[in-house]
């Protein structure tokens, strides 16, 4: 049986038991609040959640720091969404462990059909996918080099896709191309050449030499070598030493040049062209050139004895089959084959248009042009190197604070602050004290 | 295959096909090869081929003469190359031996030339063709056939042609420069004139345009 | 006749008969005024708030009604004048002082008739009575002020009319009974007409096809000449199709309309208008080829050493899409030498085929009929015509035969050569390599199951031929006693189709790359097994060499070679759609209608230029009209630009452009 003075007593401590652990809590709680204002609060977001979060930092939240965990490079919109937000004096930090780099460009070709050179670069081995505003245009595993493609003239502006990043870039300019010059005997490949670039849309003037008693001249050629005129010089064989020291000054001034193999030994080239000597010539092979390979069938000049600074394009086995090199501001590039005509005329059913591309292609690696300036669009042609521009290097683990209650009051501590409250009036009014 | 001039000079080739005598003009080949090496420093081969019309080996002679008597009956073969020669940019000659454009080669091979081309076009007499070496201001020279009214007993003033764009792809001629051409190689140092100076036009035309 | 006189009754329904008149005149004037009201009040009601059409149409009617309902209340308040004895009273109300003297002898005039007692019945003094007041006179005072009230009325409502001018109430009228105003008309517009078009197709006789009928066609495929009838929904008026410079208006089918146009040689685009409205359709016509004839006997050019004798036979097999008409041989006799040659033509006579689709030609020729002698040639050719009156007839024709007799004086040795399917083996390996160049090159954009499937595909056809060339090789070497012995023709054949096994086997595991080079050797050994005689040379051609040190530059004269022009580039079809093709898609954005008719117009060019092109816009065009977006235009890009050169790079690049 319980003692007269205990059951009060008991109570009263009770009572106090429950006075003090309700003041604890709010005295907990108000400890915390008061430390984490010092220290300001941290809003997460995943990738999936950034656009809704955003919204909310932007209206409603208004955080002093967000950390967000990036899964890819984000869209545009995004990433200059936060950068607009670290603008307004949110703290920004940003990680991302499996960003991948991916960048493209759009460069003009020099070619009269027009077109564009695209490069792509992602990690090696990644899946590129390149599309426009109609569609895909169609993808390629990257190399240690990245991926490239040829692209028509319709074609203006381009999105590399590896992943869920893409990379977008637009044609900025277009350039402006000038005359070729084709130097060279009367013979097959003079005229294949000629006729191919011809077709292509190039405009040529031409010194054909056929007799002392006349030479079949195209436009106004050799009367003035400079690159307000000519983009190219192509020298078919050694009948262009008769102008030879121009060509060499109208490559120096910037002009591109192209030789034959048959051209190679004139003595003016000699201080320009990539290769020294011509190797042992490979006999053309008689058969048919087909579409995949066509100049593996073609009589080739090896080059060799290449300059320092001389860039190898082509080889053919073991043999080097193109090769290039700049001279001052001009460029210069090596045939080593002698009969490319060969591969028009008996190839495959697209041999005539490949033909064409290709020597179009190799008039635009040394082509002078000028430039002209397009319209600006808006693209996003890195978007990691945007991001980092943007939003600074990332953030690394362990920097964010241990943040606590985030400055909310747990609805637990509350009902548990708002029983012991109850209780203790309880037990008084019971008891009968006020 | 045999590619004839691995040093890339020109081969004058004549044109082999299925129906009819191809081989009628023999001498013709030398002849012209001579005049083209008078008068210009082209490389050539010191002889001509002959190449089967419906072989592959047919592109690798970016210049052609076809010539004959009998009727010209192309196979599936031969009129595929054929397109595709012309269309590539290869340079055909079509002479018919007979000078007779009533005469069954006439009749034949222009209709399997319209058969693949369309109509030929009349080649105006002041093409660049009749000037691209020596100038021939009427248009093309006259033969002596022509002259002595052999075959259909006319003179024709005009050669025809399939276009490629403005480029000769096949020039057909009626008259009988094949026979005009075909002579013995010694007789040509007692000609007072040089009458194969029109061939030198034909090849210099080929191999420059 | 005077009051006095009449008797009561009489004189009462001569007053009725006034009443009457003028109840019935009140009737039509209360009527019009009701039915005019209800006109007036929508009219002003509908230039405040314009009507649904649904209430207009309801207009007429209502007025009617509310006409008859005023009428009717004219009348049914009169319906007192079929009673005499009511008139009588409602007259002793209009005029007190008769204190019913009228009423009462109206009663016993009634009465009296009734009994046949005439009027005598009647006292004096209430005739007196009854006749002392004009009844007219009464019922006039009665009826003038109602009467002038419901004119008045009715000059009120004729006058808002006037006012209210014949638009509004034309606008207010009901379609059908009224002709609406164009205002009207444009209220309920009719729906497009171009909608769920139909087009039935009716190819031409010749070709022997049932019709069909294309539902929503957004192009016509068919034969030329086919006539193709286009029927749409509603009235025909306003309906009308223009392609080029033709223009074609409908006519009336029943509820439908419908446009008949006769399908064109070239394609083109009709384009359909109603109103605001139009459509375009690409008439696409189906090429009717000239019929293949092959020329199966005899197989291949033959010379005879000696002049032959006997019959040969003739053979050729013919195949036609629609239907073959005739066929005939030709047969060229060239004899002569030198330079002179005559040449006959013959012709043998024509078969009919009855529009058959395949048949075989056949022929004996007597050669002894024939005049042959050493030197002679003889040329057969195979011809078919095929049915097609529309644009044709199509003229098919097979390869010449040339069969030579040749001269003692020919010195080249002729071998004649069996009958071997060689030409064929040979284009068939050389179209195999040609397809295996492509799928090597195209190999950067194709799926991987893709790739490997056609070039399976590729190793059964190298397989096929592997077949054929041991089943010549079995010709060949069998002796006709059981054994076998090696020709060096049947030895090169095998060492082909040892090579075809191994390329094969190449092409089966996706490896075409490294079947390539094998593939080229085997062409090699066909193209060298091909008859050596097929090309018949007369006579040794003399070597021909040319002393070119000796005649280098020795010619004399001048050469004038003149200047000159550069050529023109190659007309770019492929890149001329591809701009038009971004003008289109820049089109879907801004006006769908003028972006799809731009694609017709582009498929027609496609059609005679780019047939892929062509189907993949057909594609596009379909899911324009079906609500797509401009993605739909992709495929057909793709198509135009397959030449898109997407690879790996291949080195760190050495682009072009300055710097």
């Amino acid at each position: 049986m319980p003692s007269p003075g205990s059951g009060p007593r008991a109570r009263v401590a009770l009572e106090w038991a429950l006075r003090l652990t309700a003041f604890a809590l709010l005295g907990w709680y108000l400890v915390d609040a008061l430390r984490e204002g010092g220290q300001e609060r941290v809003e997460r977001a995943e990738h999936g959640a950034l656009a809704a979060e955003l919204r909310r930092w932007s209206t409603s939240s208004a955080p002093e720091r967000v950390a967000v965990t990036l899964a890819h490079s984000p869209e545009g919109r995004e990433r200059d969404w936060l950068g607009a937000l670290a603008g307004a004096g949110t703290e920004v930090g940003w990680s991302g462990p499996e960003l991948l780099p991916t960048a493209v460009m759009v460069e003009p070709r020099a070619d009269p059909m027009g077109g564009v050179d695209v490069s792509a670069s992602a990690p090696r081995g990644a899946t590129v996918t390149l599309r426009d505003s109609l569609g895909e245009l169609g993808s390629a595993p990257a190399s240690e080099w990245g991926v490239g493609a040829v692209l028509p003239a319709s074609v203006r502006s381009v999105n590399a896709a590896v992943g869920a990043v893409t990379a977008g870039a637009a044609l900025e300019d277009s350039l402006s191309l000038r005359r070729l010059m084709v130097v060279g005997a009367a013979g097959w490949e003079t005229k294949f050449v000629i006729a191919a670039l011809e077709e292509r849309g190039w405009d040529v003037d031409a010194h054909v030499v056929v007799s002392p008693k006349g030479d079949v001249k195209q436009g106004d050629v050799g009367d003035r070598l400079d690159t307000a005129r000519y983009s190219v010089v192509l020298a078919v064989d050694s009948t262009a030493a008769r102008y030879g020291e121009s060509i060499a000054r109208f490559v120096r001034q910037g002009g591109g040049l192209v030789l034959w193999p048959s051209a190679a030994g004139v003595r003016a080239f000699a201080g320009v062209a990539p290769a020294a000597t011509l190797g042992e010539r490979i006999e053309d092979t008689g058969r048919v050139p087909s579409d995949s390979a066509p100049r593996e069938v073609l009589e080739l000049h090896p080059l060799t004895r290449l300059s320092d600074d001389a860039e190898v394009l082509e080889r053919r086995g073991s043999a080097v089959a193109i090769a290039a090199r700049r001279v001052g501001i001009g460029r210069v590039l090596q045939l080593g084959y002698a009969n490319s005509w060969r591969w028009r005329m008996a190839g495959g059913t697209d041999a005539p248009e490949l033909h064409r591309q290709w020597l179009t292609d190799v008039v635009g690696r040394v082509a002078y042009t000028g430039r002209l300036q397009l319209p600006p669009r808006p693209t996003t042609s890195a978007p990691l190197v945007a991001l980092f521009d943007r939003l600074g290097m990332p953030a690394t683990d362990g920097q964010d604070p241990d943040e606590g209650w985030g400055g909310e009051v747990p609805g637990w501590l509350f009902f548990v602050i708002g029983a012991c409250l109850i209780a203790e009036w309880a037990s008084r009014r019971v008891r009968g004290v006020r | 295959m045999r590619i004839v001039s691995p040093t890339g000079k020109f081969v004058f080739a004549t044109v082999e096909y299925a129906s009819g005598d191809w081989e009628s003009a023999p001498a013709l080949p030398g002849n012209l090869i001579d005049s083209l090496v008078r008068y210009t420093t082209i490389e050539a081969e010191p002889a001509g081929v002959s190449v089967r019309l419906d072989s592959a080996e047919v592109f690798n002679y970016p210049f052609l003469w076809l010539t004959g008597h009998l009727p010209v009956r192309f196979s599936d073969a031969e009129r595929q190359n054929l397109k595709r020669y012309v269309e590539r940019g290869g340079f055909i000659m079509v002479d018919d031996h007979n000078h007779d454009i009533t005469g069954i080669f006439h009749q034949t091979a222009t209709a399997e030339i319209e058969r693949l081309f369309g109509k030929m076009k009349r080649l105006p007499n002041d093409h660049e063709i009749y000037r691209c070496f020596f100038e021939f201001k009427g248009g093309p020279p006259h033969t002596q056939h022509e002259l002595n009214g052999w075959g259909d007993d006319l003179l024709h003033p005009y050669l025809d042609a399939v276009l490629v764009g403005d480029r000769i792809g096949l020039l057909y001629s009626s008259k009988d420069y094949s026979s005009e051409w075909n002579f013995h190689p010694e007789t040509k140092q007692h000609m007072q004139q040089d009458i194969t100076k029109f061939g030198v036009n034909l090849i210099v035309y080929a191999l420059t345009r | 006749m005077n009051d006095s006189v009449m008797s009561p009754v009489a004189r009462v329904r001569r007053t009725r008969r006034r009443l009457a008149a003028v109840v019935l005149t009140t009737a039509v004037l209360r009527a019009l005024t009701f039915g005019v009201a209800v006109v007036v009040l929508a009219a002003i009601v509908d230039r405040l708030v314009p009507l649904a059409p649904q209430l207009r149409v309801a207009i007429i009617p209502l007025a009617a009604l509310a006409a008859l309902v005023g009428a009717a209340i004219v009348l049914w308040r009169g319906r007192a004048l079929a009673s005499l004895q009511r008139i009588a009273l409602w007259l002793e109300e209009q005029e007190p002082s008769l204190r019913f003297a009228l009423v009462t002898a109206v009663d016993l005039e009634l009465a009296s008739a009734r009994e046949s007692r005439g009027t005598d019945a009647i006292p004096d003094e209430l005739r007196a009575a009854a006749s002392a007041v004009a009844l007219d006179e009464v019922a006039g005072r009665a009826w003038r002020r109602p009467f002038v009230r419901t004119l008045l009325g009715a000059a009120v409502a004729v006058a808002l009319v006037i006012a209210l001018g014949q638009a509004a109430l034309l606008r207010t009228a009901a379609a059908g009974v009224i002709r609406m105003s164009p205002d009207a008309a444009s209220e309920a517009p009719m729906p497009n007409r171009l909608e769920k078009l139909e087009a039935r197709v009716e190819p031409p006789a010749y070709a022997r096809l049932r019709a069909q009928t294309l539902k929503d066609p957004s192009s016509v495929a068919a034969l030329p000449g086919s006539r193709v009838t286009f029927a749409g929904r509603g009235p025909a008026e306003g309906v009308s199709a223009t392609a080029k410079a033709t223009s074609h208006t409908a006519t009336r089918d029943g509820s439908s309309w419908t446009i008949r146009v006769a399908m064109p040689v070239e394609p083109e685009v009709l384009t359909f208008r109603d109103r605001e409205y139009s459509r375009p359709i690409v008439l696409e016509p189906l090429p009717d080829s000239a019929p293949r004839v092959r020329l199966a006997l005899p197989a291949r050019d033959t010379t005879w050493q000696q002049v032959p004798r006997g019959r040969l036979t003739i053979e050729a097999r013919i195949e036609d899409d629609y239907g073959i008409d005739r066929a005939f041989f030709e047969f060229m006799l060239t004899a002569g030498g030198g330079e002179n040659f005559a040449t006959r033509t013959v012709y043998s006579a024509p078969v009919r085929f009855g529009y058959a689709r395949e048949g075989v030609l056949r022929a004996t020729l007597g050669l002894d009929t024939l005049g042959l002698s050493p030197g002679t040639v003889l040329h057969i050719t195979a011809i078919a015509l095929d049915a097609n009156d529309v644009t044709g007839p199509g003229r098919g024709k097979s390869e010449t035969r040339t069969l030579r007799i040749a001269e003692p004086k020919d010195s080249t040795a002729i071998a004649p050569v069996p009958s071997l399917p060689i030409d064929s083996m040979w284009m068939s390996q050389r179209l195999l390599n040609l397809r295996t160049d492509t799928l090597i090159r195209d190999k950067p954009q194709l799926e991987r199951t893709a790739f490997t499937n056609r070039s399976s595909g590729y190793a059964n056809q190298q397989e096929v031929l592997r077949q054929r060339a041991l089943a010549v090789v079995a010709v060949l070497e069998a002796d006709g006693v059981g054994g076998a012995f090696q020709t060096e023709t049947s030895a090169k054949l095998r060492r082909a189709a040892d090579l075809m096994w191994t390329a094969r086997m190449f092409l089966g595991v996706a490896r075409p790359d490294t079947a390539r080079p094998v593939m080229e050797e085997i062409l090699a050994i066909l193209d060298e097994i091909r008859l050596a005689n097929r090309y018949y040379q007369r006579g040794i051609v003399p070597a021909g060499l040319v002393n070119i040190e000796a005649a280098r530059l020795k010619g004399e004269g001048s050469a004038l070679v003149g200047p000159r022009r550069g050529r023109e580039p190659l007309p770019t079809e492929s890149a001329e759609l591809a701009r038009r093709l971004d003008r289109a898609a820049a089109l879907v954005r801004t006006s769908r209608v003028a972006a799809i008719d731009s694609l017709a117009h582009l498929r027609v060019t496609a059609l005679r230029t780019a047939p892929a092109v062509a189907s993949a816009l057909e594609r596009a065009i379909d899911s324009l009209r079906a609500g797509g977006g401009v993605e739909a235009l992709g495929p057909a890009r793709r198509a135009l630009v397959s030449r898109a050169r997407v690879e790996p790079r291949q080195s760190s690049g050495w682009g072009g452009g300055s710097p």
